[in-house]
């Protein structure tokens, strides 16, 4: 038996699919490539796959991973690309396999490069108001909890290094955020307060880049 | 090494052009309910260049992209059109109301999902008939495509537009909106159509004139070419082709199964839809000749698959799609005649690639446990049954060859295998129907619970669970009973809500179809020609997805049908003298009127008839030359 972590990037049509949709894709994939992936146990026996950190609709990854399992030794890890590659649709690619160091437990952080543009005014405009939200010693938002009600976070409490620059009639906005299992900050909790706070509609494009342990190191 | 990378280079430019998402829609995307219905990309869509093209084909599913994509019809013709180079043939679904909104705000014409580009142009236009409800998101589909809608206001040769489907059976509802209907099973003749488009273009021939070409294929009906003539009282005086046009369209019909095209690849789609899962045809038409059934009688004789082109198709599937899961497909599957031998062939590699089989439309009588115990899915799903009726007569008035006893043997089998969940299916509003026939429904219904506390081996502390559904009966073209009256709303509210009375016991669930549903389904079921004018005056009032609660306005509906100077019951509720001339009847689909008319007098008398491996009851498909008609017996 062998795990093997799938690096891949979502995009293109892909990016209009839900998380779930990404897994059924997957598991059809795995199925089609005749790989010896290892099935679950038990009366609904399935192919294993499992994903670090999903992904919302509409968003672009271009770093994320999944983890399965092989019963043999004897695929290779460029023929496992490939084959896998064959057999996803246009808008999932796989780029690595490696062998899995970390636990998927341990992603706490994630990048995003989120690109804003609006019909109804100009970039700089955007840009100052975005930098002056993002300077504020307290941004409040409400969140719910996995529980499912309402609480409070300071979004800037959680805030790691970010960006915001002006490029091709776009605001650019390169920032790291927590993601992981124990706290979530979807960049669109910031965008929506910028949309309230600019009183026109924006529209954004969220790509996730790399992903991060608690001390910033690469999740691998 | 530099010729190396051009040549890289190239190919991925052919990749990346070969992947369009309409570029007007994308921006709005994220704002729509389900996106992915609207971007195309899945495995095993079929890109071309344009250039290199001749023909395109725009294949409409008048409905959402979930029940269009789980429809085996279109992946059928899609694969075979797009087989032949010449052809590019594209997927377009009814966007939801939501995607719908945006296009008429930005005016954004209807695209194809695969080049994402406007169908406006194209060549051909084909939707497929699937049910009536559909009608208004046709024309709908067609306003949104900037389409005239009218066949007689399209010009030149393109946008021709063309249907098929069971629907097409009776196509005079739509007949002023389509250029031509395929009638019967579409697989040779649509090339046909599409080779003779691709002449006539070449020599320089008016639409009209390919339009009569078109007339004279068999299986062609050209509406435009047939002129109608009414009665005072609303029925039909006369329907005359044109000079040199055929009196009567012959169905056509694909007698051998084993070497028509079927696809061994199946789009597979991004998102979530009905059926996901391989399908795999088993045979076509059906022995058993129930009465109320239509598809019954439109594909007759039954035509079997042989167990290896099965076995073989199915496997290429799986391996093409991914898909883990195969329902093998038919009006009966039970009836199969070599279902042990195809069972066991495919669960030779089904089990060891971890696929399961799925047999849907079994009949009460053709279960056993040794076929159970192939089907995996069968557990998942619970089991399913459809008496159809309640009483014995009136099984024996539509010709639903199911005893009593049968159905409670089955159950009780099914018990002992551990079931304790049994759904019912039934109709209400048949021929001759009485009080007792529709409170029959609730007494068999008790009967199957109280099988389930005799068997001793039950679990104990488990429940048994029996849920029944009724749909109200609406006569259709092409059966025995064309000529009835369907039931009124007045009398469907009254038998639903008596039968409900009846049921007692809180381990029976009773389900119901809305009667106003089956009411408008009704009007078109057996319309006529006057009833286009009702669809665009309908779909210019804003009504469309009619089978959708979301949209379906019955007190629109009939204002609109008044409106328009027609009365609904005159379609619905009338029974039809068997000598009147019917708006269906320059069609051919193999079976005689006469027989339709003695099977229609045997079930005023209660008298079942045989099924076709039983005894050939000579309804007039043995005209074709094979299938069940020429089994030995
Ligand atoms: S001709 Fe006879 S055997 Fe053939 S379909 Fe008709 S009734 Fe059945």
């Amino acid at each position: 038996m062998r795990s093997v972590r799938v690096w891949y990037k979502k995009h293109g049509p892909c990016r209009y699919i839900s998380h779930l949709d990404v897994n059924r894709a997957f598991m059809r994939a795995m199925q089609m490539s005749g790989l010896p992936f290892w099935h679950t146990e038990g009366f609904n026996s399935r192919m294993y796959v499992s994903f670090a950190l999903s992904l919302s609709l509409g968003f672009t990854g271009e770093n994320e991973c999944a983890d399965m399992k092989l019963t043999e030794d004897s695929a290779d890890n460029e023929y496992i690309i490939k084959r896998l590659n064959e057999c996803l649709p246009d808008g999932i690619e796989i780029f690595a396999v490696t062998d899995p160091i970390m636990k998927p437990a341990e992603i706490s952080f994630a990048e995003f490069e989120v690109l804003i543009s609006s019909d109804h005014s100009d970039p700089t405009e955007i840009q100052s108001k975005l930098i002056a939200l993002l300077g504020r010693e307290h941004i409040y938002t409400e969140k719910r909890t996995k529980k499912g009600d309402l609480k409070q976070v300071d979004i800037k409490e959680n805030v790691g290094e970010y960006s915001v620059t002006a490029e091709n009639g776009s605001v650019v906005l390169r920032i790291i955020l927590p993601a992981g299992n124990n706290l979530n900050i979807n960049p669109s909790l910031i965008t929506d307060i910028l949309e309230r706070e600019c009183g026109f509609e924006i529209s954004c494009d969220v790509k996730r880049g790399k992903l991060y342990n608690n001390k910033l190191e690469l999740f691998r | 090494m530099n010729v190396f990378c051009i040549i890289l280079i190239v190919f991925f430019e052919m990749l990346t052009v070969s992947i369009m998402i309409n570029k007007q829609i994308e921006p709005y995307l994220l704002k729509l309910k389900k996106p992915g219905r609207y971007v195309g990309g899945e495995i095993n869509s079929v890109y071309k260049n344009k250039e290199d093209v001749d023909v395109r084909f725009a294949f409409c599913f008048p409905d959402t992209y979930e029940i269009g994509m789980s429809h085996l019809g279109m992946k059928i013709l899609y694969s075979q059109f797009n087989e032949v180079p010449y052809i590019w043939c594209e997927r377009v679904f009814a966007p939801w109301l939501d995607a719908e909104k945006i296009m008429q705000e930005k005016n954004i014409p209807l695209w194809g999902l695969e080049s994402g580009e406007p169908i406006t142009d194209f060549e051909f236009i084909g939707f497929t008939l699937q049910y009536e409800l559909s009608y208004t998101n046709i024309l709908q589909m067609l306003k949104l495509a900037n389409i005239p809608l009218r066949s007689c206001d399209r010009k030149g040769l393109k946008q021709i537009v063309v249907a098929g489907g069971p629907c097409a059976c009776n196509p005079e509802p739509l007949a002023d909106f389509f250029d031509l209907f395929f009638i019967g099973e579409g697989e040779e003749v649509d090339l046909e159509v599409i080779e003779l488009f691709r002449q006539c273009r070449a020599e320089g021939k008016s639409r009209e004139e390919f339009l009569y070409l078109c007339s004279q294929i068999d299986g062609v009906y050209v509406p435009s070419l047939y002129d109608v003539g009414y009665n005072e009282d609303g029925t039909i005086a006369s329907f005359t082709p044109k000079e040199g046009v055929p009196a009567v369209i012959h169905k056509r019909i694909i007698m051998d199964l084993d070497n028509v095209f079927y696809p061994d690849k199946f789009v597979v789609p991004l998102i979530e839809i009905v059926h996901d899962r391989v399908v795999e045809e088993i045979f076509r038409g059906c022995i058993r000749g129930c009465r109320f059934c239509q598809a019954g009688f439109l594909n007759r004789p039954v035509r079997e698959k042989s167990p290896e082109t099965i076995d073989r198709q199915s496997h290429l599937l799986c391996r093409s799609t991914g898909y883990d899961e195969i329902s093998l497909s038919s009006l009966s599957s039970s009836d199969y005649t070599k279902i042990r031998e195809l069972l066991t062939m495919m669960t030779e590699w089904s089990e060891r690639e971890s696929v399961s089989l799925s047999l849907p439309s079994m009949r009460v009588d053709g279960f056993d446990n040794e076929i159970l115990s192939k089907l995996k899915s069968v557990r998942r799903s619970g089991l399913t049954f459809a008496p159809e009726a309640g009483t014995q007569r009136m099984r024996d008035v539509i010709n639903k060859n199911v005893t009593e006893e049968e159905l409670m043997n089955t159950c009780t089998v099914a018990f002992k295998g551990g079931w304790t969940a049994v759904k019912l299916y039934f109709m209400i509003g048949l021929p001759t129907e009485t009080d007792e026939d529709v409170l029959g429904i609730g007494t068999l219904a008790q009967k199957v619970v109280d099988a389930y506390y005799k068997n001793e081996n039950r679990q104990k502390g488990k429940q048994v669970k029996v849920t029944i559904s009724t749909s109200s009966f609406i006569p259709k073209p092409f059966t025995p009973f064309q000529w009835e009256p369907q039931d009124s709303l007045e009398d469907i509210r009254r038998k639903q809500s008596m039968l409900r009375g009846h049921i007692t016991s809180r381990k029976i669930e009773y389900n119901y179809h809305e009667a106003k549903v089956s009411y408008l389904e009704g009007v078109f079921a057996r319309g006529d020609r006057r009833l286009c004018r009702v669809i665009e005056e309908a779909v210019n009032r804003g009504l469309r997805f009619d089978g959708w609660d979301e949209c379906f306005d019955f007190d629109r509906w009939m204002e609109v049908i008044r409106d328009c100077g027609l009365d609904p019951d005159f379609y619905v509720t009338r029974r039809r003298a068997f000598d009147e001339l019917l708006p269906w009847d320059h069609i051919s689909y193999g079976v005689t009127k006469q027989f339709l008319l003695s099977e229609c007098k045997r079930a005023y008398e209660n008298r079942t008839t045989p099924n076709c491996r039983k005894k050939c009851s000579g309804c007039g498909a043995v005209k074709y030359g094979g299938g069940v008609c020429y089994e030995k017996r």
